[in-house]
């Protein structure tokens, strides 16, 4: 016999002394759905994800597919009637996209680096309440948030620089960014200043403190901001196309995006382009070796990723 | 309308417009030496105090099919024997400094000039190391913009609508006219091979700023058909008037075999066929809007008919399966550039193996939308992309122009040959008496066609037949094609505002057809447009006509 309510048989904290309501229930107290809701919700759930998964799955079999499968099918297939990597063959055969493989790791790993160190130390600087002009520079920095300075001005600072024709001009222009830095700022605010006042007492400097201190308590924020920055430089193409006319220093992305633009018939026809492989082939093939990298590093940080990310945006 | 999608990428590239070939408000580069009824009419109009600039035939191999000045592209059947090309330059034109050049790609990106034999062939024919930057053609408006504002242009670069193009001209620029003018350019015969027409897009201010690349009709548009399908199925391939044409597309359509008759809907076809301007029309000296044209009440109409008959593909709005449907079958019509013509054929001859024998397309003859209307099939400008001899080559133009000279070798040359192939062993082989580029040379090449060009000529080996049938109906286009009256013509507002009333115009007539929006607001819109824009437009062409008239 009960005597709950089925209100009350809903509520987690059954009181005591009273019976807990019959029929099966889950460890937390819950009763267990019934049989055709977890069919109903699996499908959803299903659904769901085929609808996250499918377009993935299009992309490589378009970009596997033989190419009269993907004309026939207007540009897009979900089973290859077989095995052709003549698109990744196209994209992949000269020697230019081996050596912008190569400046795109270099721009991608010292770009980060280069860009986590200095994001740090001046996230770091603006969270310390003595910083002489913190409220100044800070406003500096919330100023980039707000306004862009251009193509046009950026091509000039960059060219005043000295830095056309050179790597560095896919690293240096994006080597802090404001949002970046507010985040990192409030992660570093929210570090117990006990911490910070016990090393300054045992003799510790700022930099000693930032080192040992902030840094090792920092790893989550790091690498999400590290995440950010790495995939911003992996994917960034227009800072290359505009500073770079040496066209050797050329990134995976920049040599790759000419494949998507070129392949159109318009192009082989009035260019003499040799016969390619349909377009929808080609971008998807550009497509999968773009995304690669970042795939597979996504599931090293992504235990990072959810930590990181609260806890700089909501707290400070 | 999915002409303007395509159309999109060449747009960037037009010399004095930023619109397409044709289309409501189409235009051409060109200062003011058009005349207003035809760039090949204002040959006579010689600027005062020069001359045009002397046209000298290319004396070697000629092609197959001859082109023509007023637009027909050369055709070649097959590649010029290799024992028989002629050198057209006797000694390289460089003068051992580097000349730098920028111009769009979209081709691969070459490998660069240290490990690229073939670009190092071409610095040893060049007599100077040509230090171009090839930008990805997407991407040249805003490469461009930053290389302007730097203050740097190369030596020789291919010319994007700027904003204010005569006053940019005048300050990056060097003025041409004292080395192109008159007998002048008979030092350098490839560019007196250029039609004379072709140079009143390249004046500005009065003055030569630009080699054009003379495209001729290569640049129009048509309703294109599937030839064989239509004598497989016994339709008619010349329908006499809009009813006829709906006939034959309720024949060909059935959705149960995936087959509709228009892969896109047909808009510039059906304006044609009611007799409305190409773009901008002209009633005596008085320029008009093809907009206001009354006739546009019945496209839409006609254009309402057609998608209530259902003949019109479903995804016709969507430009992305336009060829492909023709290419498939799945379509008997589709509206596309002459330049993509021979692509229809390489297409089916790699995809679809099994029709490729019988495989055939041909443009559709204009007839008249019905009695009391005059259908008049529209050409668009022969010249998109010019060349520009940058002012910091001042002080070595000869050398300069040399180089474009050479870079402007027609076919039957053994300068073009390089151009295009490289090196036989090297960079291409002898295939079936043609030449292919090997993979090595495709990895080389360097696609300057965007830079410099001989006029464009047609060359496919392998489908002879498409270039004969391309070459026909050129012709037919010649003799009864109307231009735009902007042809040759200098609108500032339309270079700078064209761009966006051509987008609404085009979205409202694809929501119109669609039932979307009424018919009414098209006049509505027209209205707003000819009052905020239009008038300023026709303003500036008016007058540009009149200055091109008493030049």
């Amino acid at each position: 016999m009960s005597t709950t309510s089925p209100s009350v048989r809903n509520d987690r904290s059954t009181p005591v002394g009273q019976q807990r309501p019959r029929g099966p229930h889950l460890k937390n107290g819950q009763p267990r759905p019934h049989p055709a809701m977890q069919v109903v919700k699996g499908v959803a759930v299903a659904l769901i994800c085929a609808v996250i998964v499918m377009p993935f799955v299009g992309i490589v079999a378009t970009s596997v597919a033989p190419p009269a499968q993907v004309s026939a099918a207007g540009g897009f297939v979900f089973w290859p009637e077989g095995i052709d990597l003549t698109a990744y063959r196209s994209i992949l055969s000269g020697g230019v996209v081996t050596r912008s493989i190569q400046v795109s790791l270099f721009v991608t790993l010292v770009g980060t680096a280069l860009a986590l160190t200095t994001t740090a130390l001046l996230a770091y600087a603006l969270s310390r309440p003595s910083m002489p002009f913190r409220g100044f520079a800070l406003g500096l920095v919330l100023l980039t948030l707000l306004f862009h300075p251009g193509m046009i001005p950026m091509y000039l600072a960059v060219k005043d620089f000295g830095l056309l024709d050179t790597v560095w001009a896919m690293i240096v222009p994006s080597m802090i960014s404001g949002f970046n830095v507010i985040v990192m700022r409030a992660f570093f605010m929210n570090v117990p200043g006990e911490l910070t006042d016990a090393a300054r007492i045992d003799g510790a400097g700022e930099l000693q403190i930032f080192t040992r201190i902030m840094l090792p308590l920092s790893k989550a924020i790091l690498a999400v901001i590290g995440l950010f920055y790495a995939v911003a430089y992996w994917n960034s193409f227009f800072s290359a196309l505009l500073y770079l006319k040496d066209s050797s220093l050329w990134p995976l992305q920049l040599v790759l995006r000419t494949y998507v633009v070129n392949n159109t018939a318009l192009a082989s026809a009035e260019l003499n382009v040799d016969v390619v492989p349909p377009q929808a082939s080609i971008q998807m093939a550009v497509l999968v070796v773009a995304l690669v990298p970042i795939l597979v590093v996504y599931p090293f940080l992504q235990k990072h990723f959810a930590k990181g990310v609260l806890t700089g945006a909501v707290k400070g | 309308m999915s002409r303007f999608t395509t159309a999109s990428r060449r747009q960037f590239l037009l010399g004095g417009a930023a619109l397409g070939a044709t289309g409501f408000l189409a235009a051409c580069g060109g200062g003011n030496g058009g005349t207003g009824a035809g760039p090949t009419d204002g040959g006579g109009n010689e600027p005062s105090g020069w001359d045009w600039p002397a046209y000298q035939a290319f004396t070697g191999p000629q092609p197959d099919l001859p082109g023509t000045q007023d637009g027909v592209n050369a055709g070649f059947l097959a590649y010029p024997a290799l024992a028989d090309l002629v050198d057209t330059v006797s000694e390289a034109p460089g003068d051992g400094q580097p000349v730098t050049a920028m111009t769009p790609n979209y081709n691969r990106q070459p490998l660069d000039m240290d490990r690229n034999p073939f670009w190092q062939g071409l610095n040893e024919r060049l007599g100077s190391v040509l230090d171009v930057r090839m930008v990805p053609g997407a991407d040249y408006s805003n490469v461009f913009a930053t290389t302007v504002a730097s203050g740097e242009m190369p030596d020789l670069f291919t010319l994007y609508a700027s904003p204010r193009l005569p006053e940019f001209l005048q300050s990056q620029a060097l003025d041409l006219t004292d080395h192109l003018a008159g007998d002048a350019i008979l030092a350098y015969p490839n560019l007196a091979a250029i039609p004379t027409s072709a140079w009143q897009y390249s004046v500005f201010g009065g003055r030569i700023y630009t080699i054009p690349l003379f495209r001729g009709l290569r640049t129009s548009w048509a309703l294109i058909q599937r030839s064989d399908l239509m004598e497989q199925m016994g339709l008619n391939p010349e329908p006499q008037s809009f009813e006829e044409l709906l006939e034959v597309a309720k024949e060909f359509t059935d959705p149960s075999q995936n087959r509709w008759a228009f892969s896109d809907f047909p808009a510039d076809f059906l304006r044609q066929t009611l007799g409305i301007p190409n773009g901008w029309g002209l009633e005596g000296d008085t320029i008009t809007s093809a907009l206001t044209d009354e006739r546009q009440m019945d496209f839409f109409e006609a254009g309402l008919r057609l998608m209530e008959a259902g003949v019109v593909h479903p995804e016709a709005f969507d430009d992305s399966g336009r060829k492909s449907r023709l290419s498939e079958g799945q379509a008997l019509f589709a509206q596309d550039g002459l330049g993509g013509w021979n692509a229809f054929y390489s297409t089916a001859t790699n995809n679809f193996p099994e029709i490729a024998e019988t495989f055939d397309i041909d443009g559709t003859k204009m007839f008249d939308f019905a009695d009391g209307y005059t259908g008049r099939p529209w050409r668009a400008a022969d010249v998109l992309e010019q060349c520009v001899v940058g002012a910091s080559a001042e002080s070595r133009i000869e050398a300069v122009l040399g180089v474009a000279n050479w870079l402007a070798a027609p076919i039957g040359s053994t300068e073009k040959l390089y151009q295009t192939y490289g090196v036989e062993g090297e960079q291409f082989e002898m295939v079936d008496g043609a030449p292919k580029r090997t993979e090595a040379g495709g990895d080389q090449w360097l696609n300057l066609q965007l830079l410099v060009s001989a006029p464009f000529a047609v060359e496919d080996a392998l489908h002879p037949h498409a270039v004969e049938r391309l070459h026909a109906f050129q012709t037919y286009l010649a003799e009864n094609a109307i231009r735009s009256a902007a042809d040759g013509l200098y609108s500032e507002t339309l270079v700078s505002d064209g761009g966006v009333a051509e987008t609404t115009f085009k979205d409202l007539t694809n929501d119109i057809v669609q039932g979307r929006r009424s018919v009414d607001e098209w006049t509505r819109e027209v209205d707003d447009f000819m009052l905020s824009t239009g008038q300023q437009i026709i303003d500036e062409l008016t007058q540009a006509r009149e200055e091109a008239a008493d030049a």
